[in-house]
């Protein structure tokens, strides 16, 4: 084998250029690097925007200059009073919690489709999200608030967490997910929740009921400061995780075996990665409810473009995610406006046909189920 | 190993990757015993998989397992890496010891045996479309922080001209054929560069002159120090090969040694439930496996 005699000799003893990158790879890197530049740029146009628009218009100019004069930059016009109050009680936390829900949510998608080894898992599909939600709804229902703030965010959790293990112990056979198991698990896991969110449903007084469809149906129309320091510590706790693992997901691709011969200690990190997916689907849930679709959507998109490496895709899928939801909300709010549309009715008008194409394709190009 | 040792061990595998790197091997004399299995034997659903087997691999060998459909090959390769699937049910259990490089497997944590041994399994199943580059590249992550990168990516591209991938480099893993396939995961065990290769079945969608291709990288591999195990269907490529077969039957070791010592019409024949033939290659000596056909299949037509 010659191949094997050339480690790091050269005829002529000159430098050569054979070990640079290939033109494949640094295009995949600058593609990249243009992606999460774009995506951090359209998140904050979009910020400005969203918090400007409304019943109340307030130009752009005027909330870039009230952001960047709360820093101590001044520039330009500050908007008046009453802007000044609209613009701090009421659009900038809902932009803020939405772009952080957005932003749970899609990368708790990326992890679950990584630690699921299957592109079709989603919170919402497999029914993490609804398992959440009765953790929320159960708090409502009883009315209790040991935790402030923190008792929804704790019980979804627990209700998440414990909804994903399930999901996950019982769609996995031989260190993978089948598409049809997944989904069907799903539906029988969305079944049950729904039954326990129906039956406290019925058993529940007006202001309750309009909670509960408020969960049911998705929406960051009630946000406050006070939401946004609670959700915020979740997400960055999940978002935390990203460094640690991002490139062992990537080798977990090749499936559970052939990740723990590359030196990945499997167990561990379905562990952490378990509790860092139902951390931020809880946070989402617990104050934005059931936004299905954000997960799916984002993180394939984003691998349509860089490819599947978890290093661009989980960071990518935070930003993208956090864009999807402030543009999804900012439609919501105003497309019949006075009027408004549940978020969570948009991100299913957008992510249901999406949907629909992924199972197309996969059907497709794997010629059938497997 | 008792319990407080077990719980020790995994107390240090969980801080580890976070204090320190894992200890690269050290180069082994040739002849060292890089895997020694003894007694290793594993029940599933009533039914002994593995029944006592006795394998002892050391440095500068190529050692085939063969055997019929069902023999265990793959299962004592599994075995081998800590792999076997399932728990065993009520009333079964699973004995014997493996060890690697003298410590048992068990006791070694993921990081430090991905140092030392590459697995390829028989099925090439990459849940998203990955490149080429990419998945021969996940070979190198065993050694993240202790080889300079330039290292990694010389290596990287090493591995891909061995096995003559390097033209797909850019390629999308669902893209490929299978043989392309079975290439770039082989070209990924290569990258990973230890000193003990475990193959299940490299050679089973390949063609020729890459059947000839993979056997002689392990080959040389081997006689640079390495150990390799690789299972087997064609006895032609074992006999041409390998320093040692081992052929297995029922679970047991039916015989091993040189391809010349072991494989006889008569212990091939039995363990195969076939008639064999086993003939010297006229030039090299090799032993030539030639199975029995009835003549009605094999004689020419006759003419008109």
């Amino acid at each position: 084998m010659t191949a094997l005699s050339t480690r790091s000799t050269d005829p002529d003893g000159a430098p050569t250029d054979r070990t640079a990158p290939s033109p494949g790879v640094v295009g995949r890197r600058l593609r990249a690097i243009l992606l999460l530049g774009g995506l951090s740029t359209g998140l904050v146009a979009v910020s400005v925007i969203a918090a400007g628009a409304g019943a109340y218009p307030i130009p752009a100019a005027q909330v870039a200059a009230s952001i960047l004069d709360s820093v101590g930059v001044r520039l330009g016009p500050l908007p008046d009073g009453i802007a000044e109050t609209v613009l701090w009680d009421v659009r900038l936390p809902r932009v803020v919690l939405a772009v952080m829900v957005g932003a749970a949510l899609g990368t708790a998608g990326a992890m679950m489709q990584g630690i699921f080894g299957n592109p079709l898992a989603e919170p919402g599909v497999i029914g993490v999200s609804s398992g959440a939600a009765v953790g929320a709804i159960v708090v409502i229902f009883t009315g209790l608030t040991v935790f402030g703030h923190w008792t929804i965010i704790a019980s979804s959790f627990v209700f998440g967490l414990l909804t994903t293990l399930f999901v996950y112990v019982f769609a996995r056979s031989g260190g993978r997910t089948e598409v049809v198991t997944l989904l069907l698990t799903g539906i029988a896991v969305n079944a049950i929740a729904g039954a326990a969110i129906g039956l406290m449903t019925n058993f529940s007084q007006d202001a309750e009921i309009q909670t509960i469809t408020f969960w049911q149906l998705g929406s960051v129309s009630t946000a406050t400061w006070s939401k946004v320091a609670a959700i915020a510590p979740c997400l960055l706790l999940g978002l935390a995780v990203i460094p640690f693992y991002a490139r062992r997901l990537d080798l977990l691709a090749l499936g559970e075996g052939p990740a723990r011969h590359l030196g990945v200690d499997v167990e561990r990190m379905r562990l952490v990665l378990i509790a860092a997916m139902a951390l931020l689907t809880s946070a989402a849930v617990a104050f934005a409810g059931i936004v299905a679709f954000v997960g799916l959507v984002v993180p394939h998109i984003i691998r349509m473009i860089t490819g599947p490496g978890h290093r661009v895709l989980l960071p990518a899928s935070a930003l993208g995610g956090g864009l999807l939801l402030l543009a999804a909300d900012l439609l919501a709010r105003t497309v019949a406006a006075p009027a408004e549309i549940p978020l969570g009715v948009v991100t299913a008008a957008l992510g249901g046909p999406f949907f629909f194409y992924l199972l197309h394709r996969t059907r497709a190009k794997q010629g059938g189920w497997s | 190993m008792t319990t407080g040792s077990l719980l020790r061990r995994r107390l240090a595998s969980a801080v580890t990757p976070l204090t320190r790197a894992p200890a690269p091997p050290a180069p082994l004399a040739p002849g060292t015993p890089v895997v020694r299995a003894e007694g290793v034997t594993v029940r599933r659903g009533g039914r002994a998989l593995l029944d006592g087997v006795d394998l002892t691999v050391r440095s500068g060998e190529l050692l085939a397992l063969v055997g019929p459909n069902g023999a265990g090959k793959s299962t004592l390769l599994r075995a081998l890496s800590g792999d076997v699937s399932g728990a065993p049910a009520k009333g079964e259990r699973d004995e014997g010891d493996v060890l690697l490089f003298d410590r048992a497997l068990g006791e070694w944590t993921p990081p430090e045996l991905a140092l030392r041994r590459a697995v390829l399994p028989q099925e090439a199943v990459v849940s998203f479309p990955f490149s080429v580059h990419e998945l021969v590249t996940m070979g190198r992550a065993p050694w993240a922080g202790l080889t300079p990168p330039d290292l990694d990516a010389t290596r990287v591209r090493e591995a891909m001209e061995q096995v003559g991938v390097d033209h797909l480099a850019d390629r999308r893993f669902p893209t490929l054929s299978g043989g392309e396939r079975a290439r770039v995961m082989l070209a990924r065990v290569l990258a990973q560069d230890t000193t003990l290769l475990l193959l299940d079945e490299p050679t089973a969608a390949l063609d020729i002159r890459h059947q000839e291709l993979v056997l002689t990288i392990a080959r040389t591999l081997a006689s640079r120090g390495g150990a390799v195990i690789v299972v087997l269907h064609d006895l032609g490529l074992a006999a041409a090969y390998a320093h040692r077969v081992a052929v297995l039957s029922g679970g047991q070791v039916a015989a091993q040694g040189t391809p010349t010592d072991v494989f006889t019409a008569s212990l091939l024949s039995a363990v195969y439930r076939h008639e064999v033939e086993v003939l010297p290659h006229p030039r090299t000596g090799v032993p030539l496996v030639i199975p029995l056909r009835s003549p009605g299949c094999t004689r020419k037509r006759p003419q008109e």
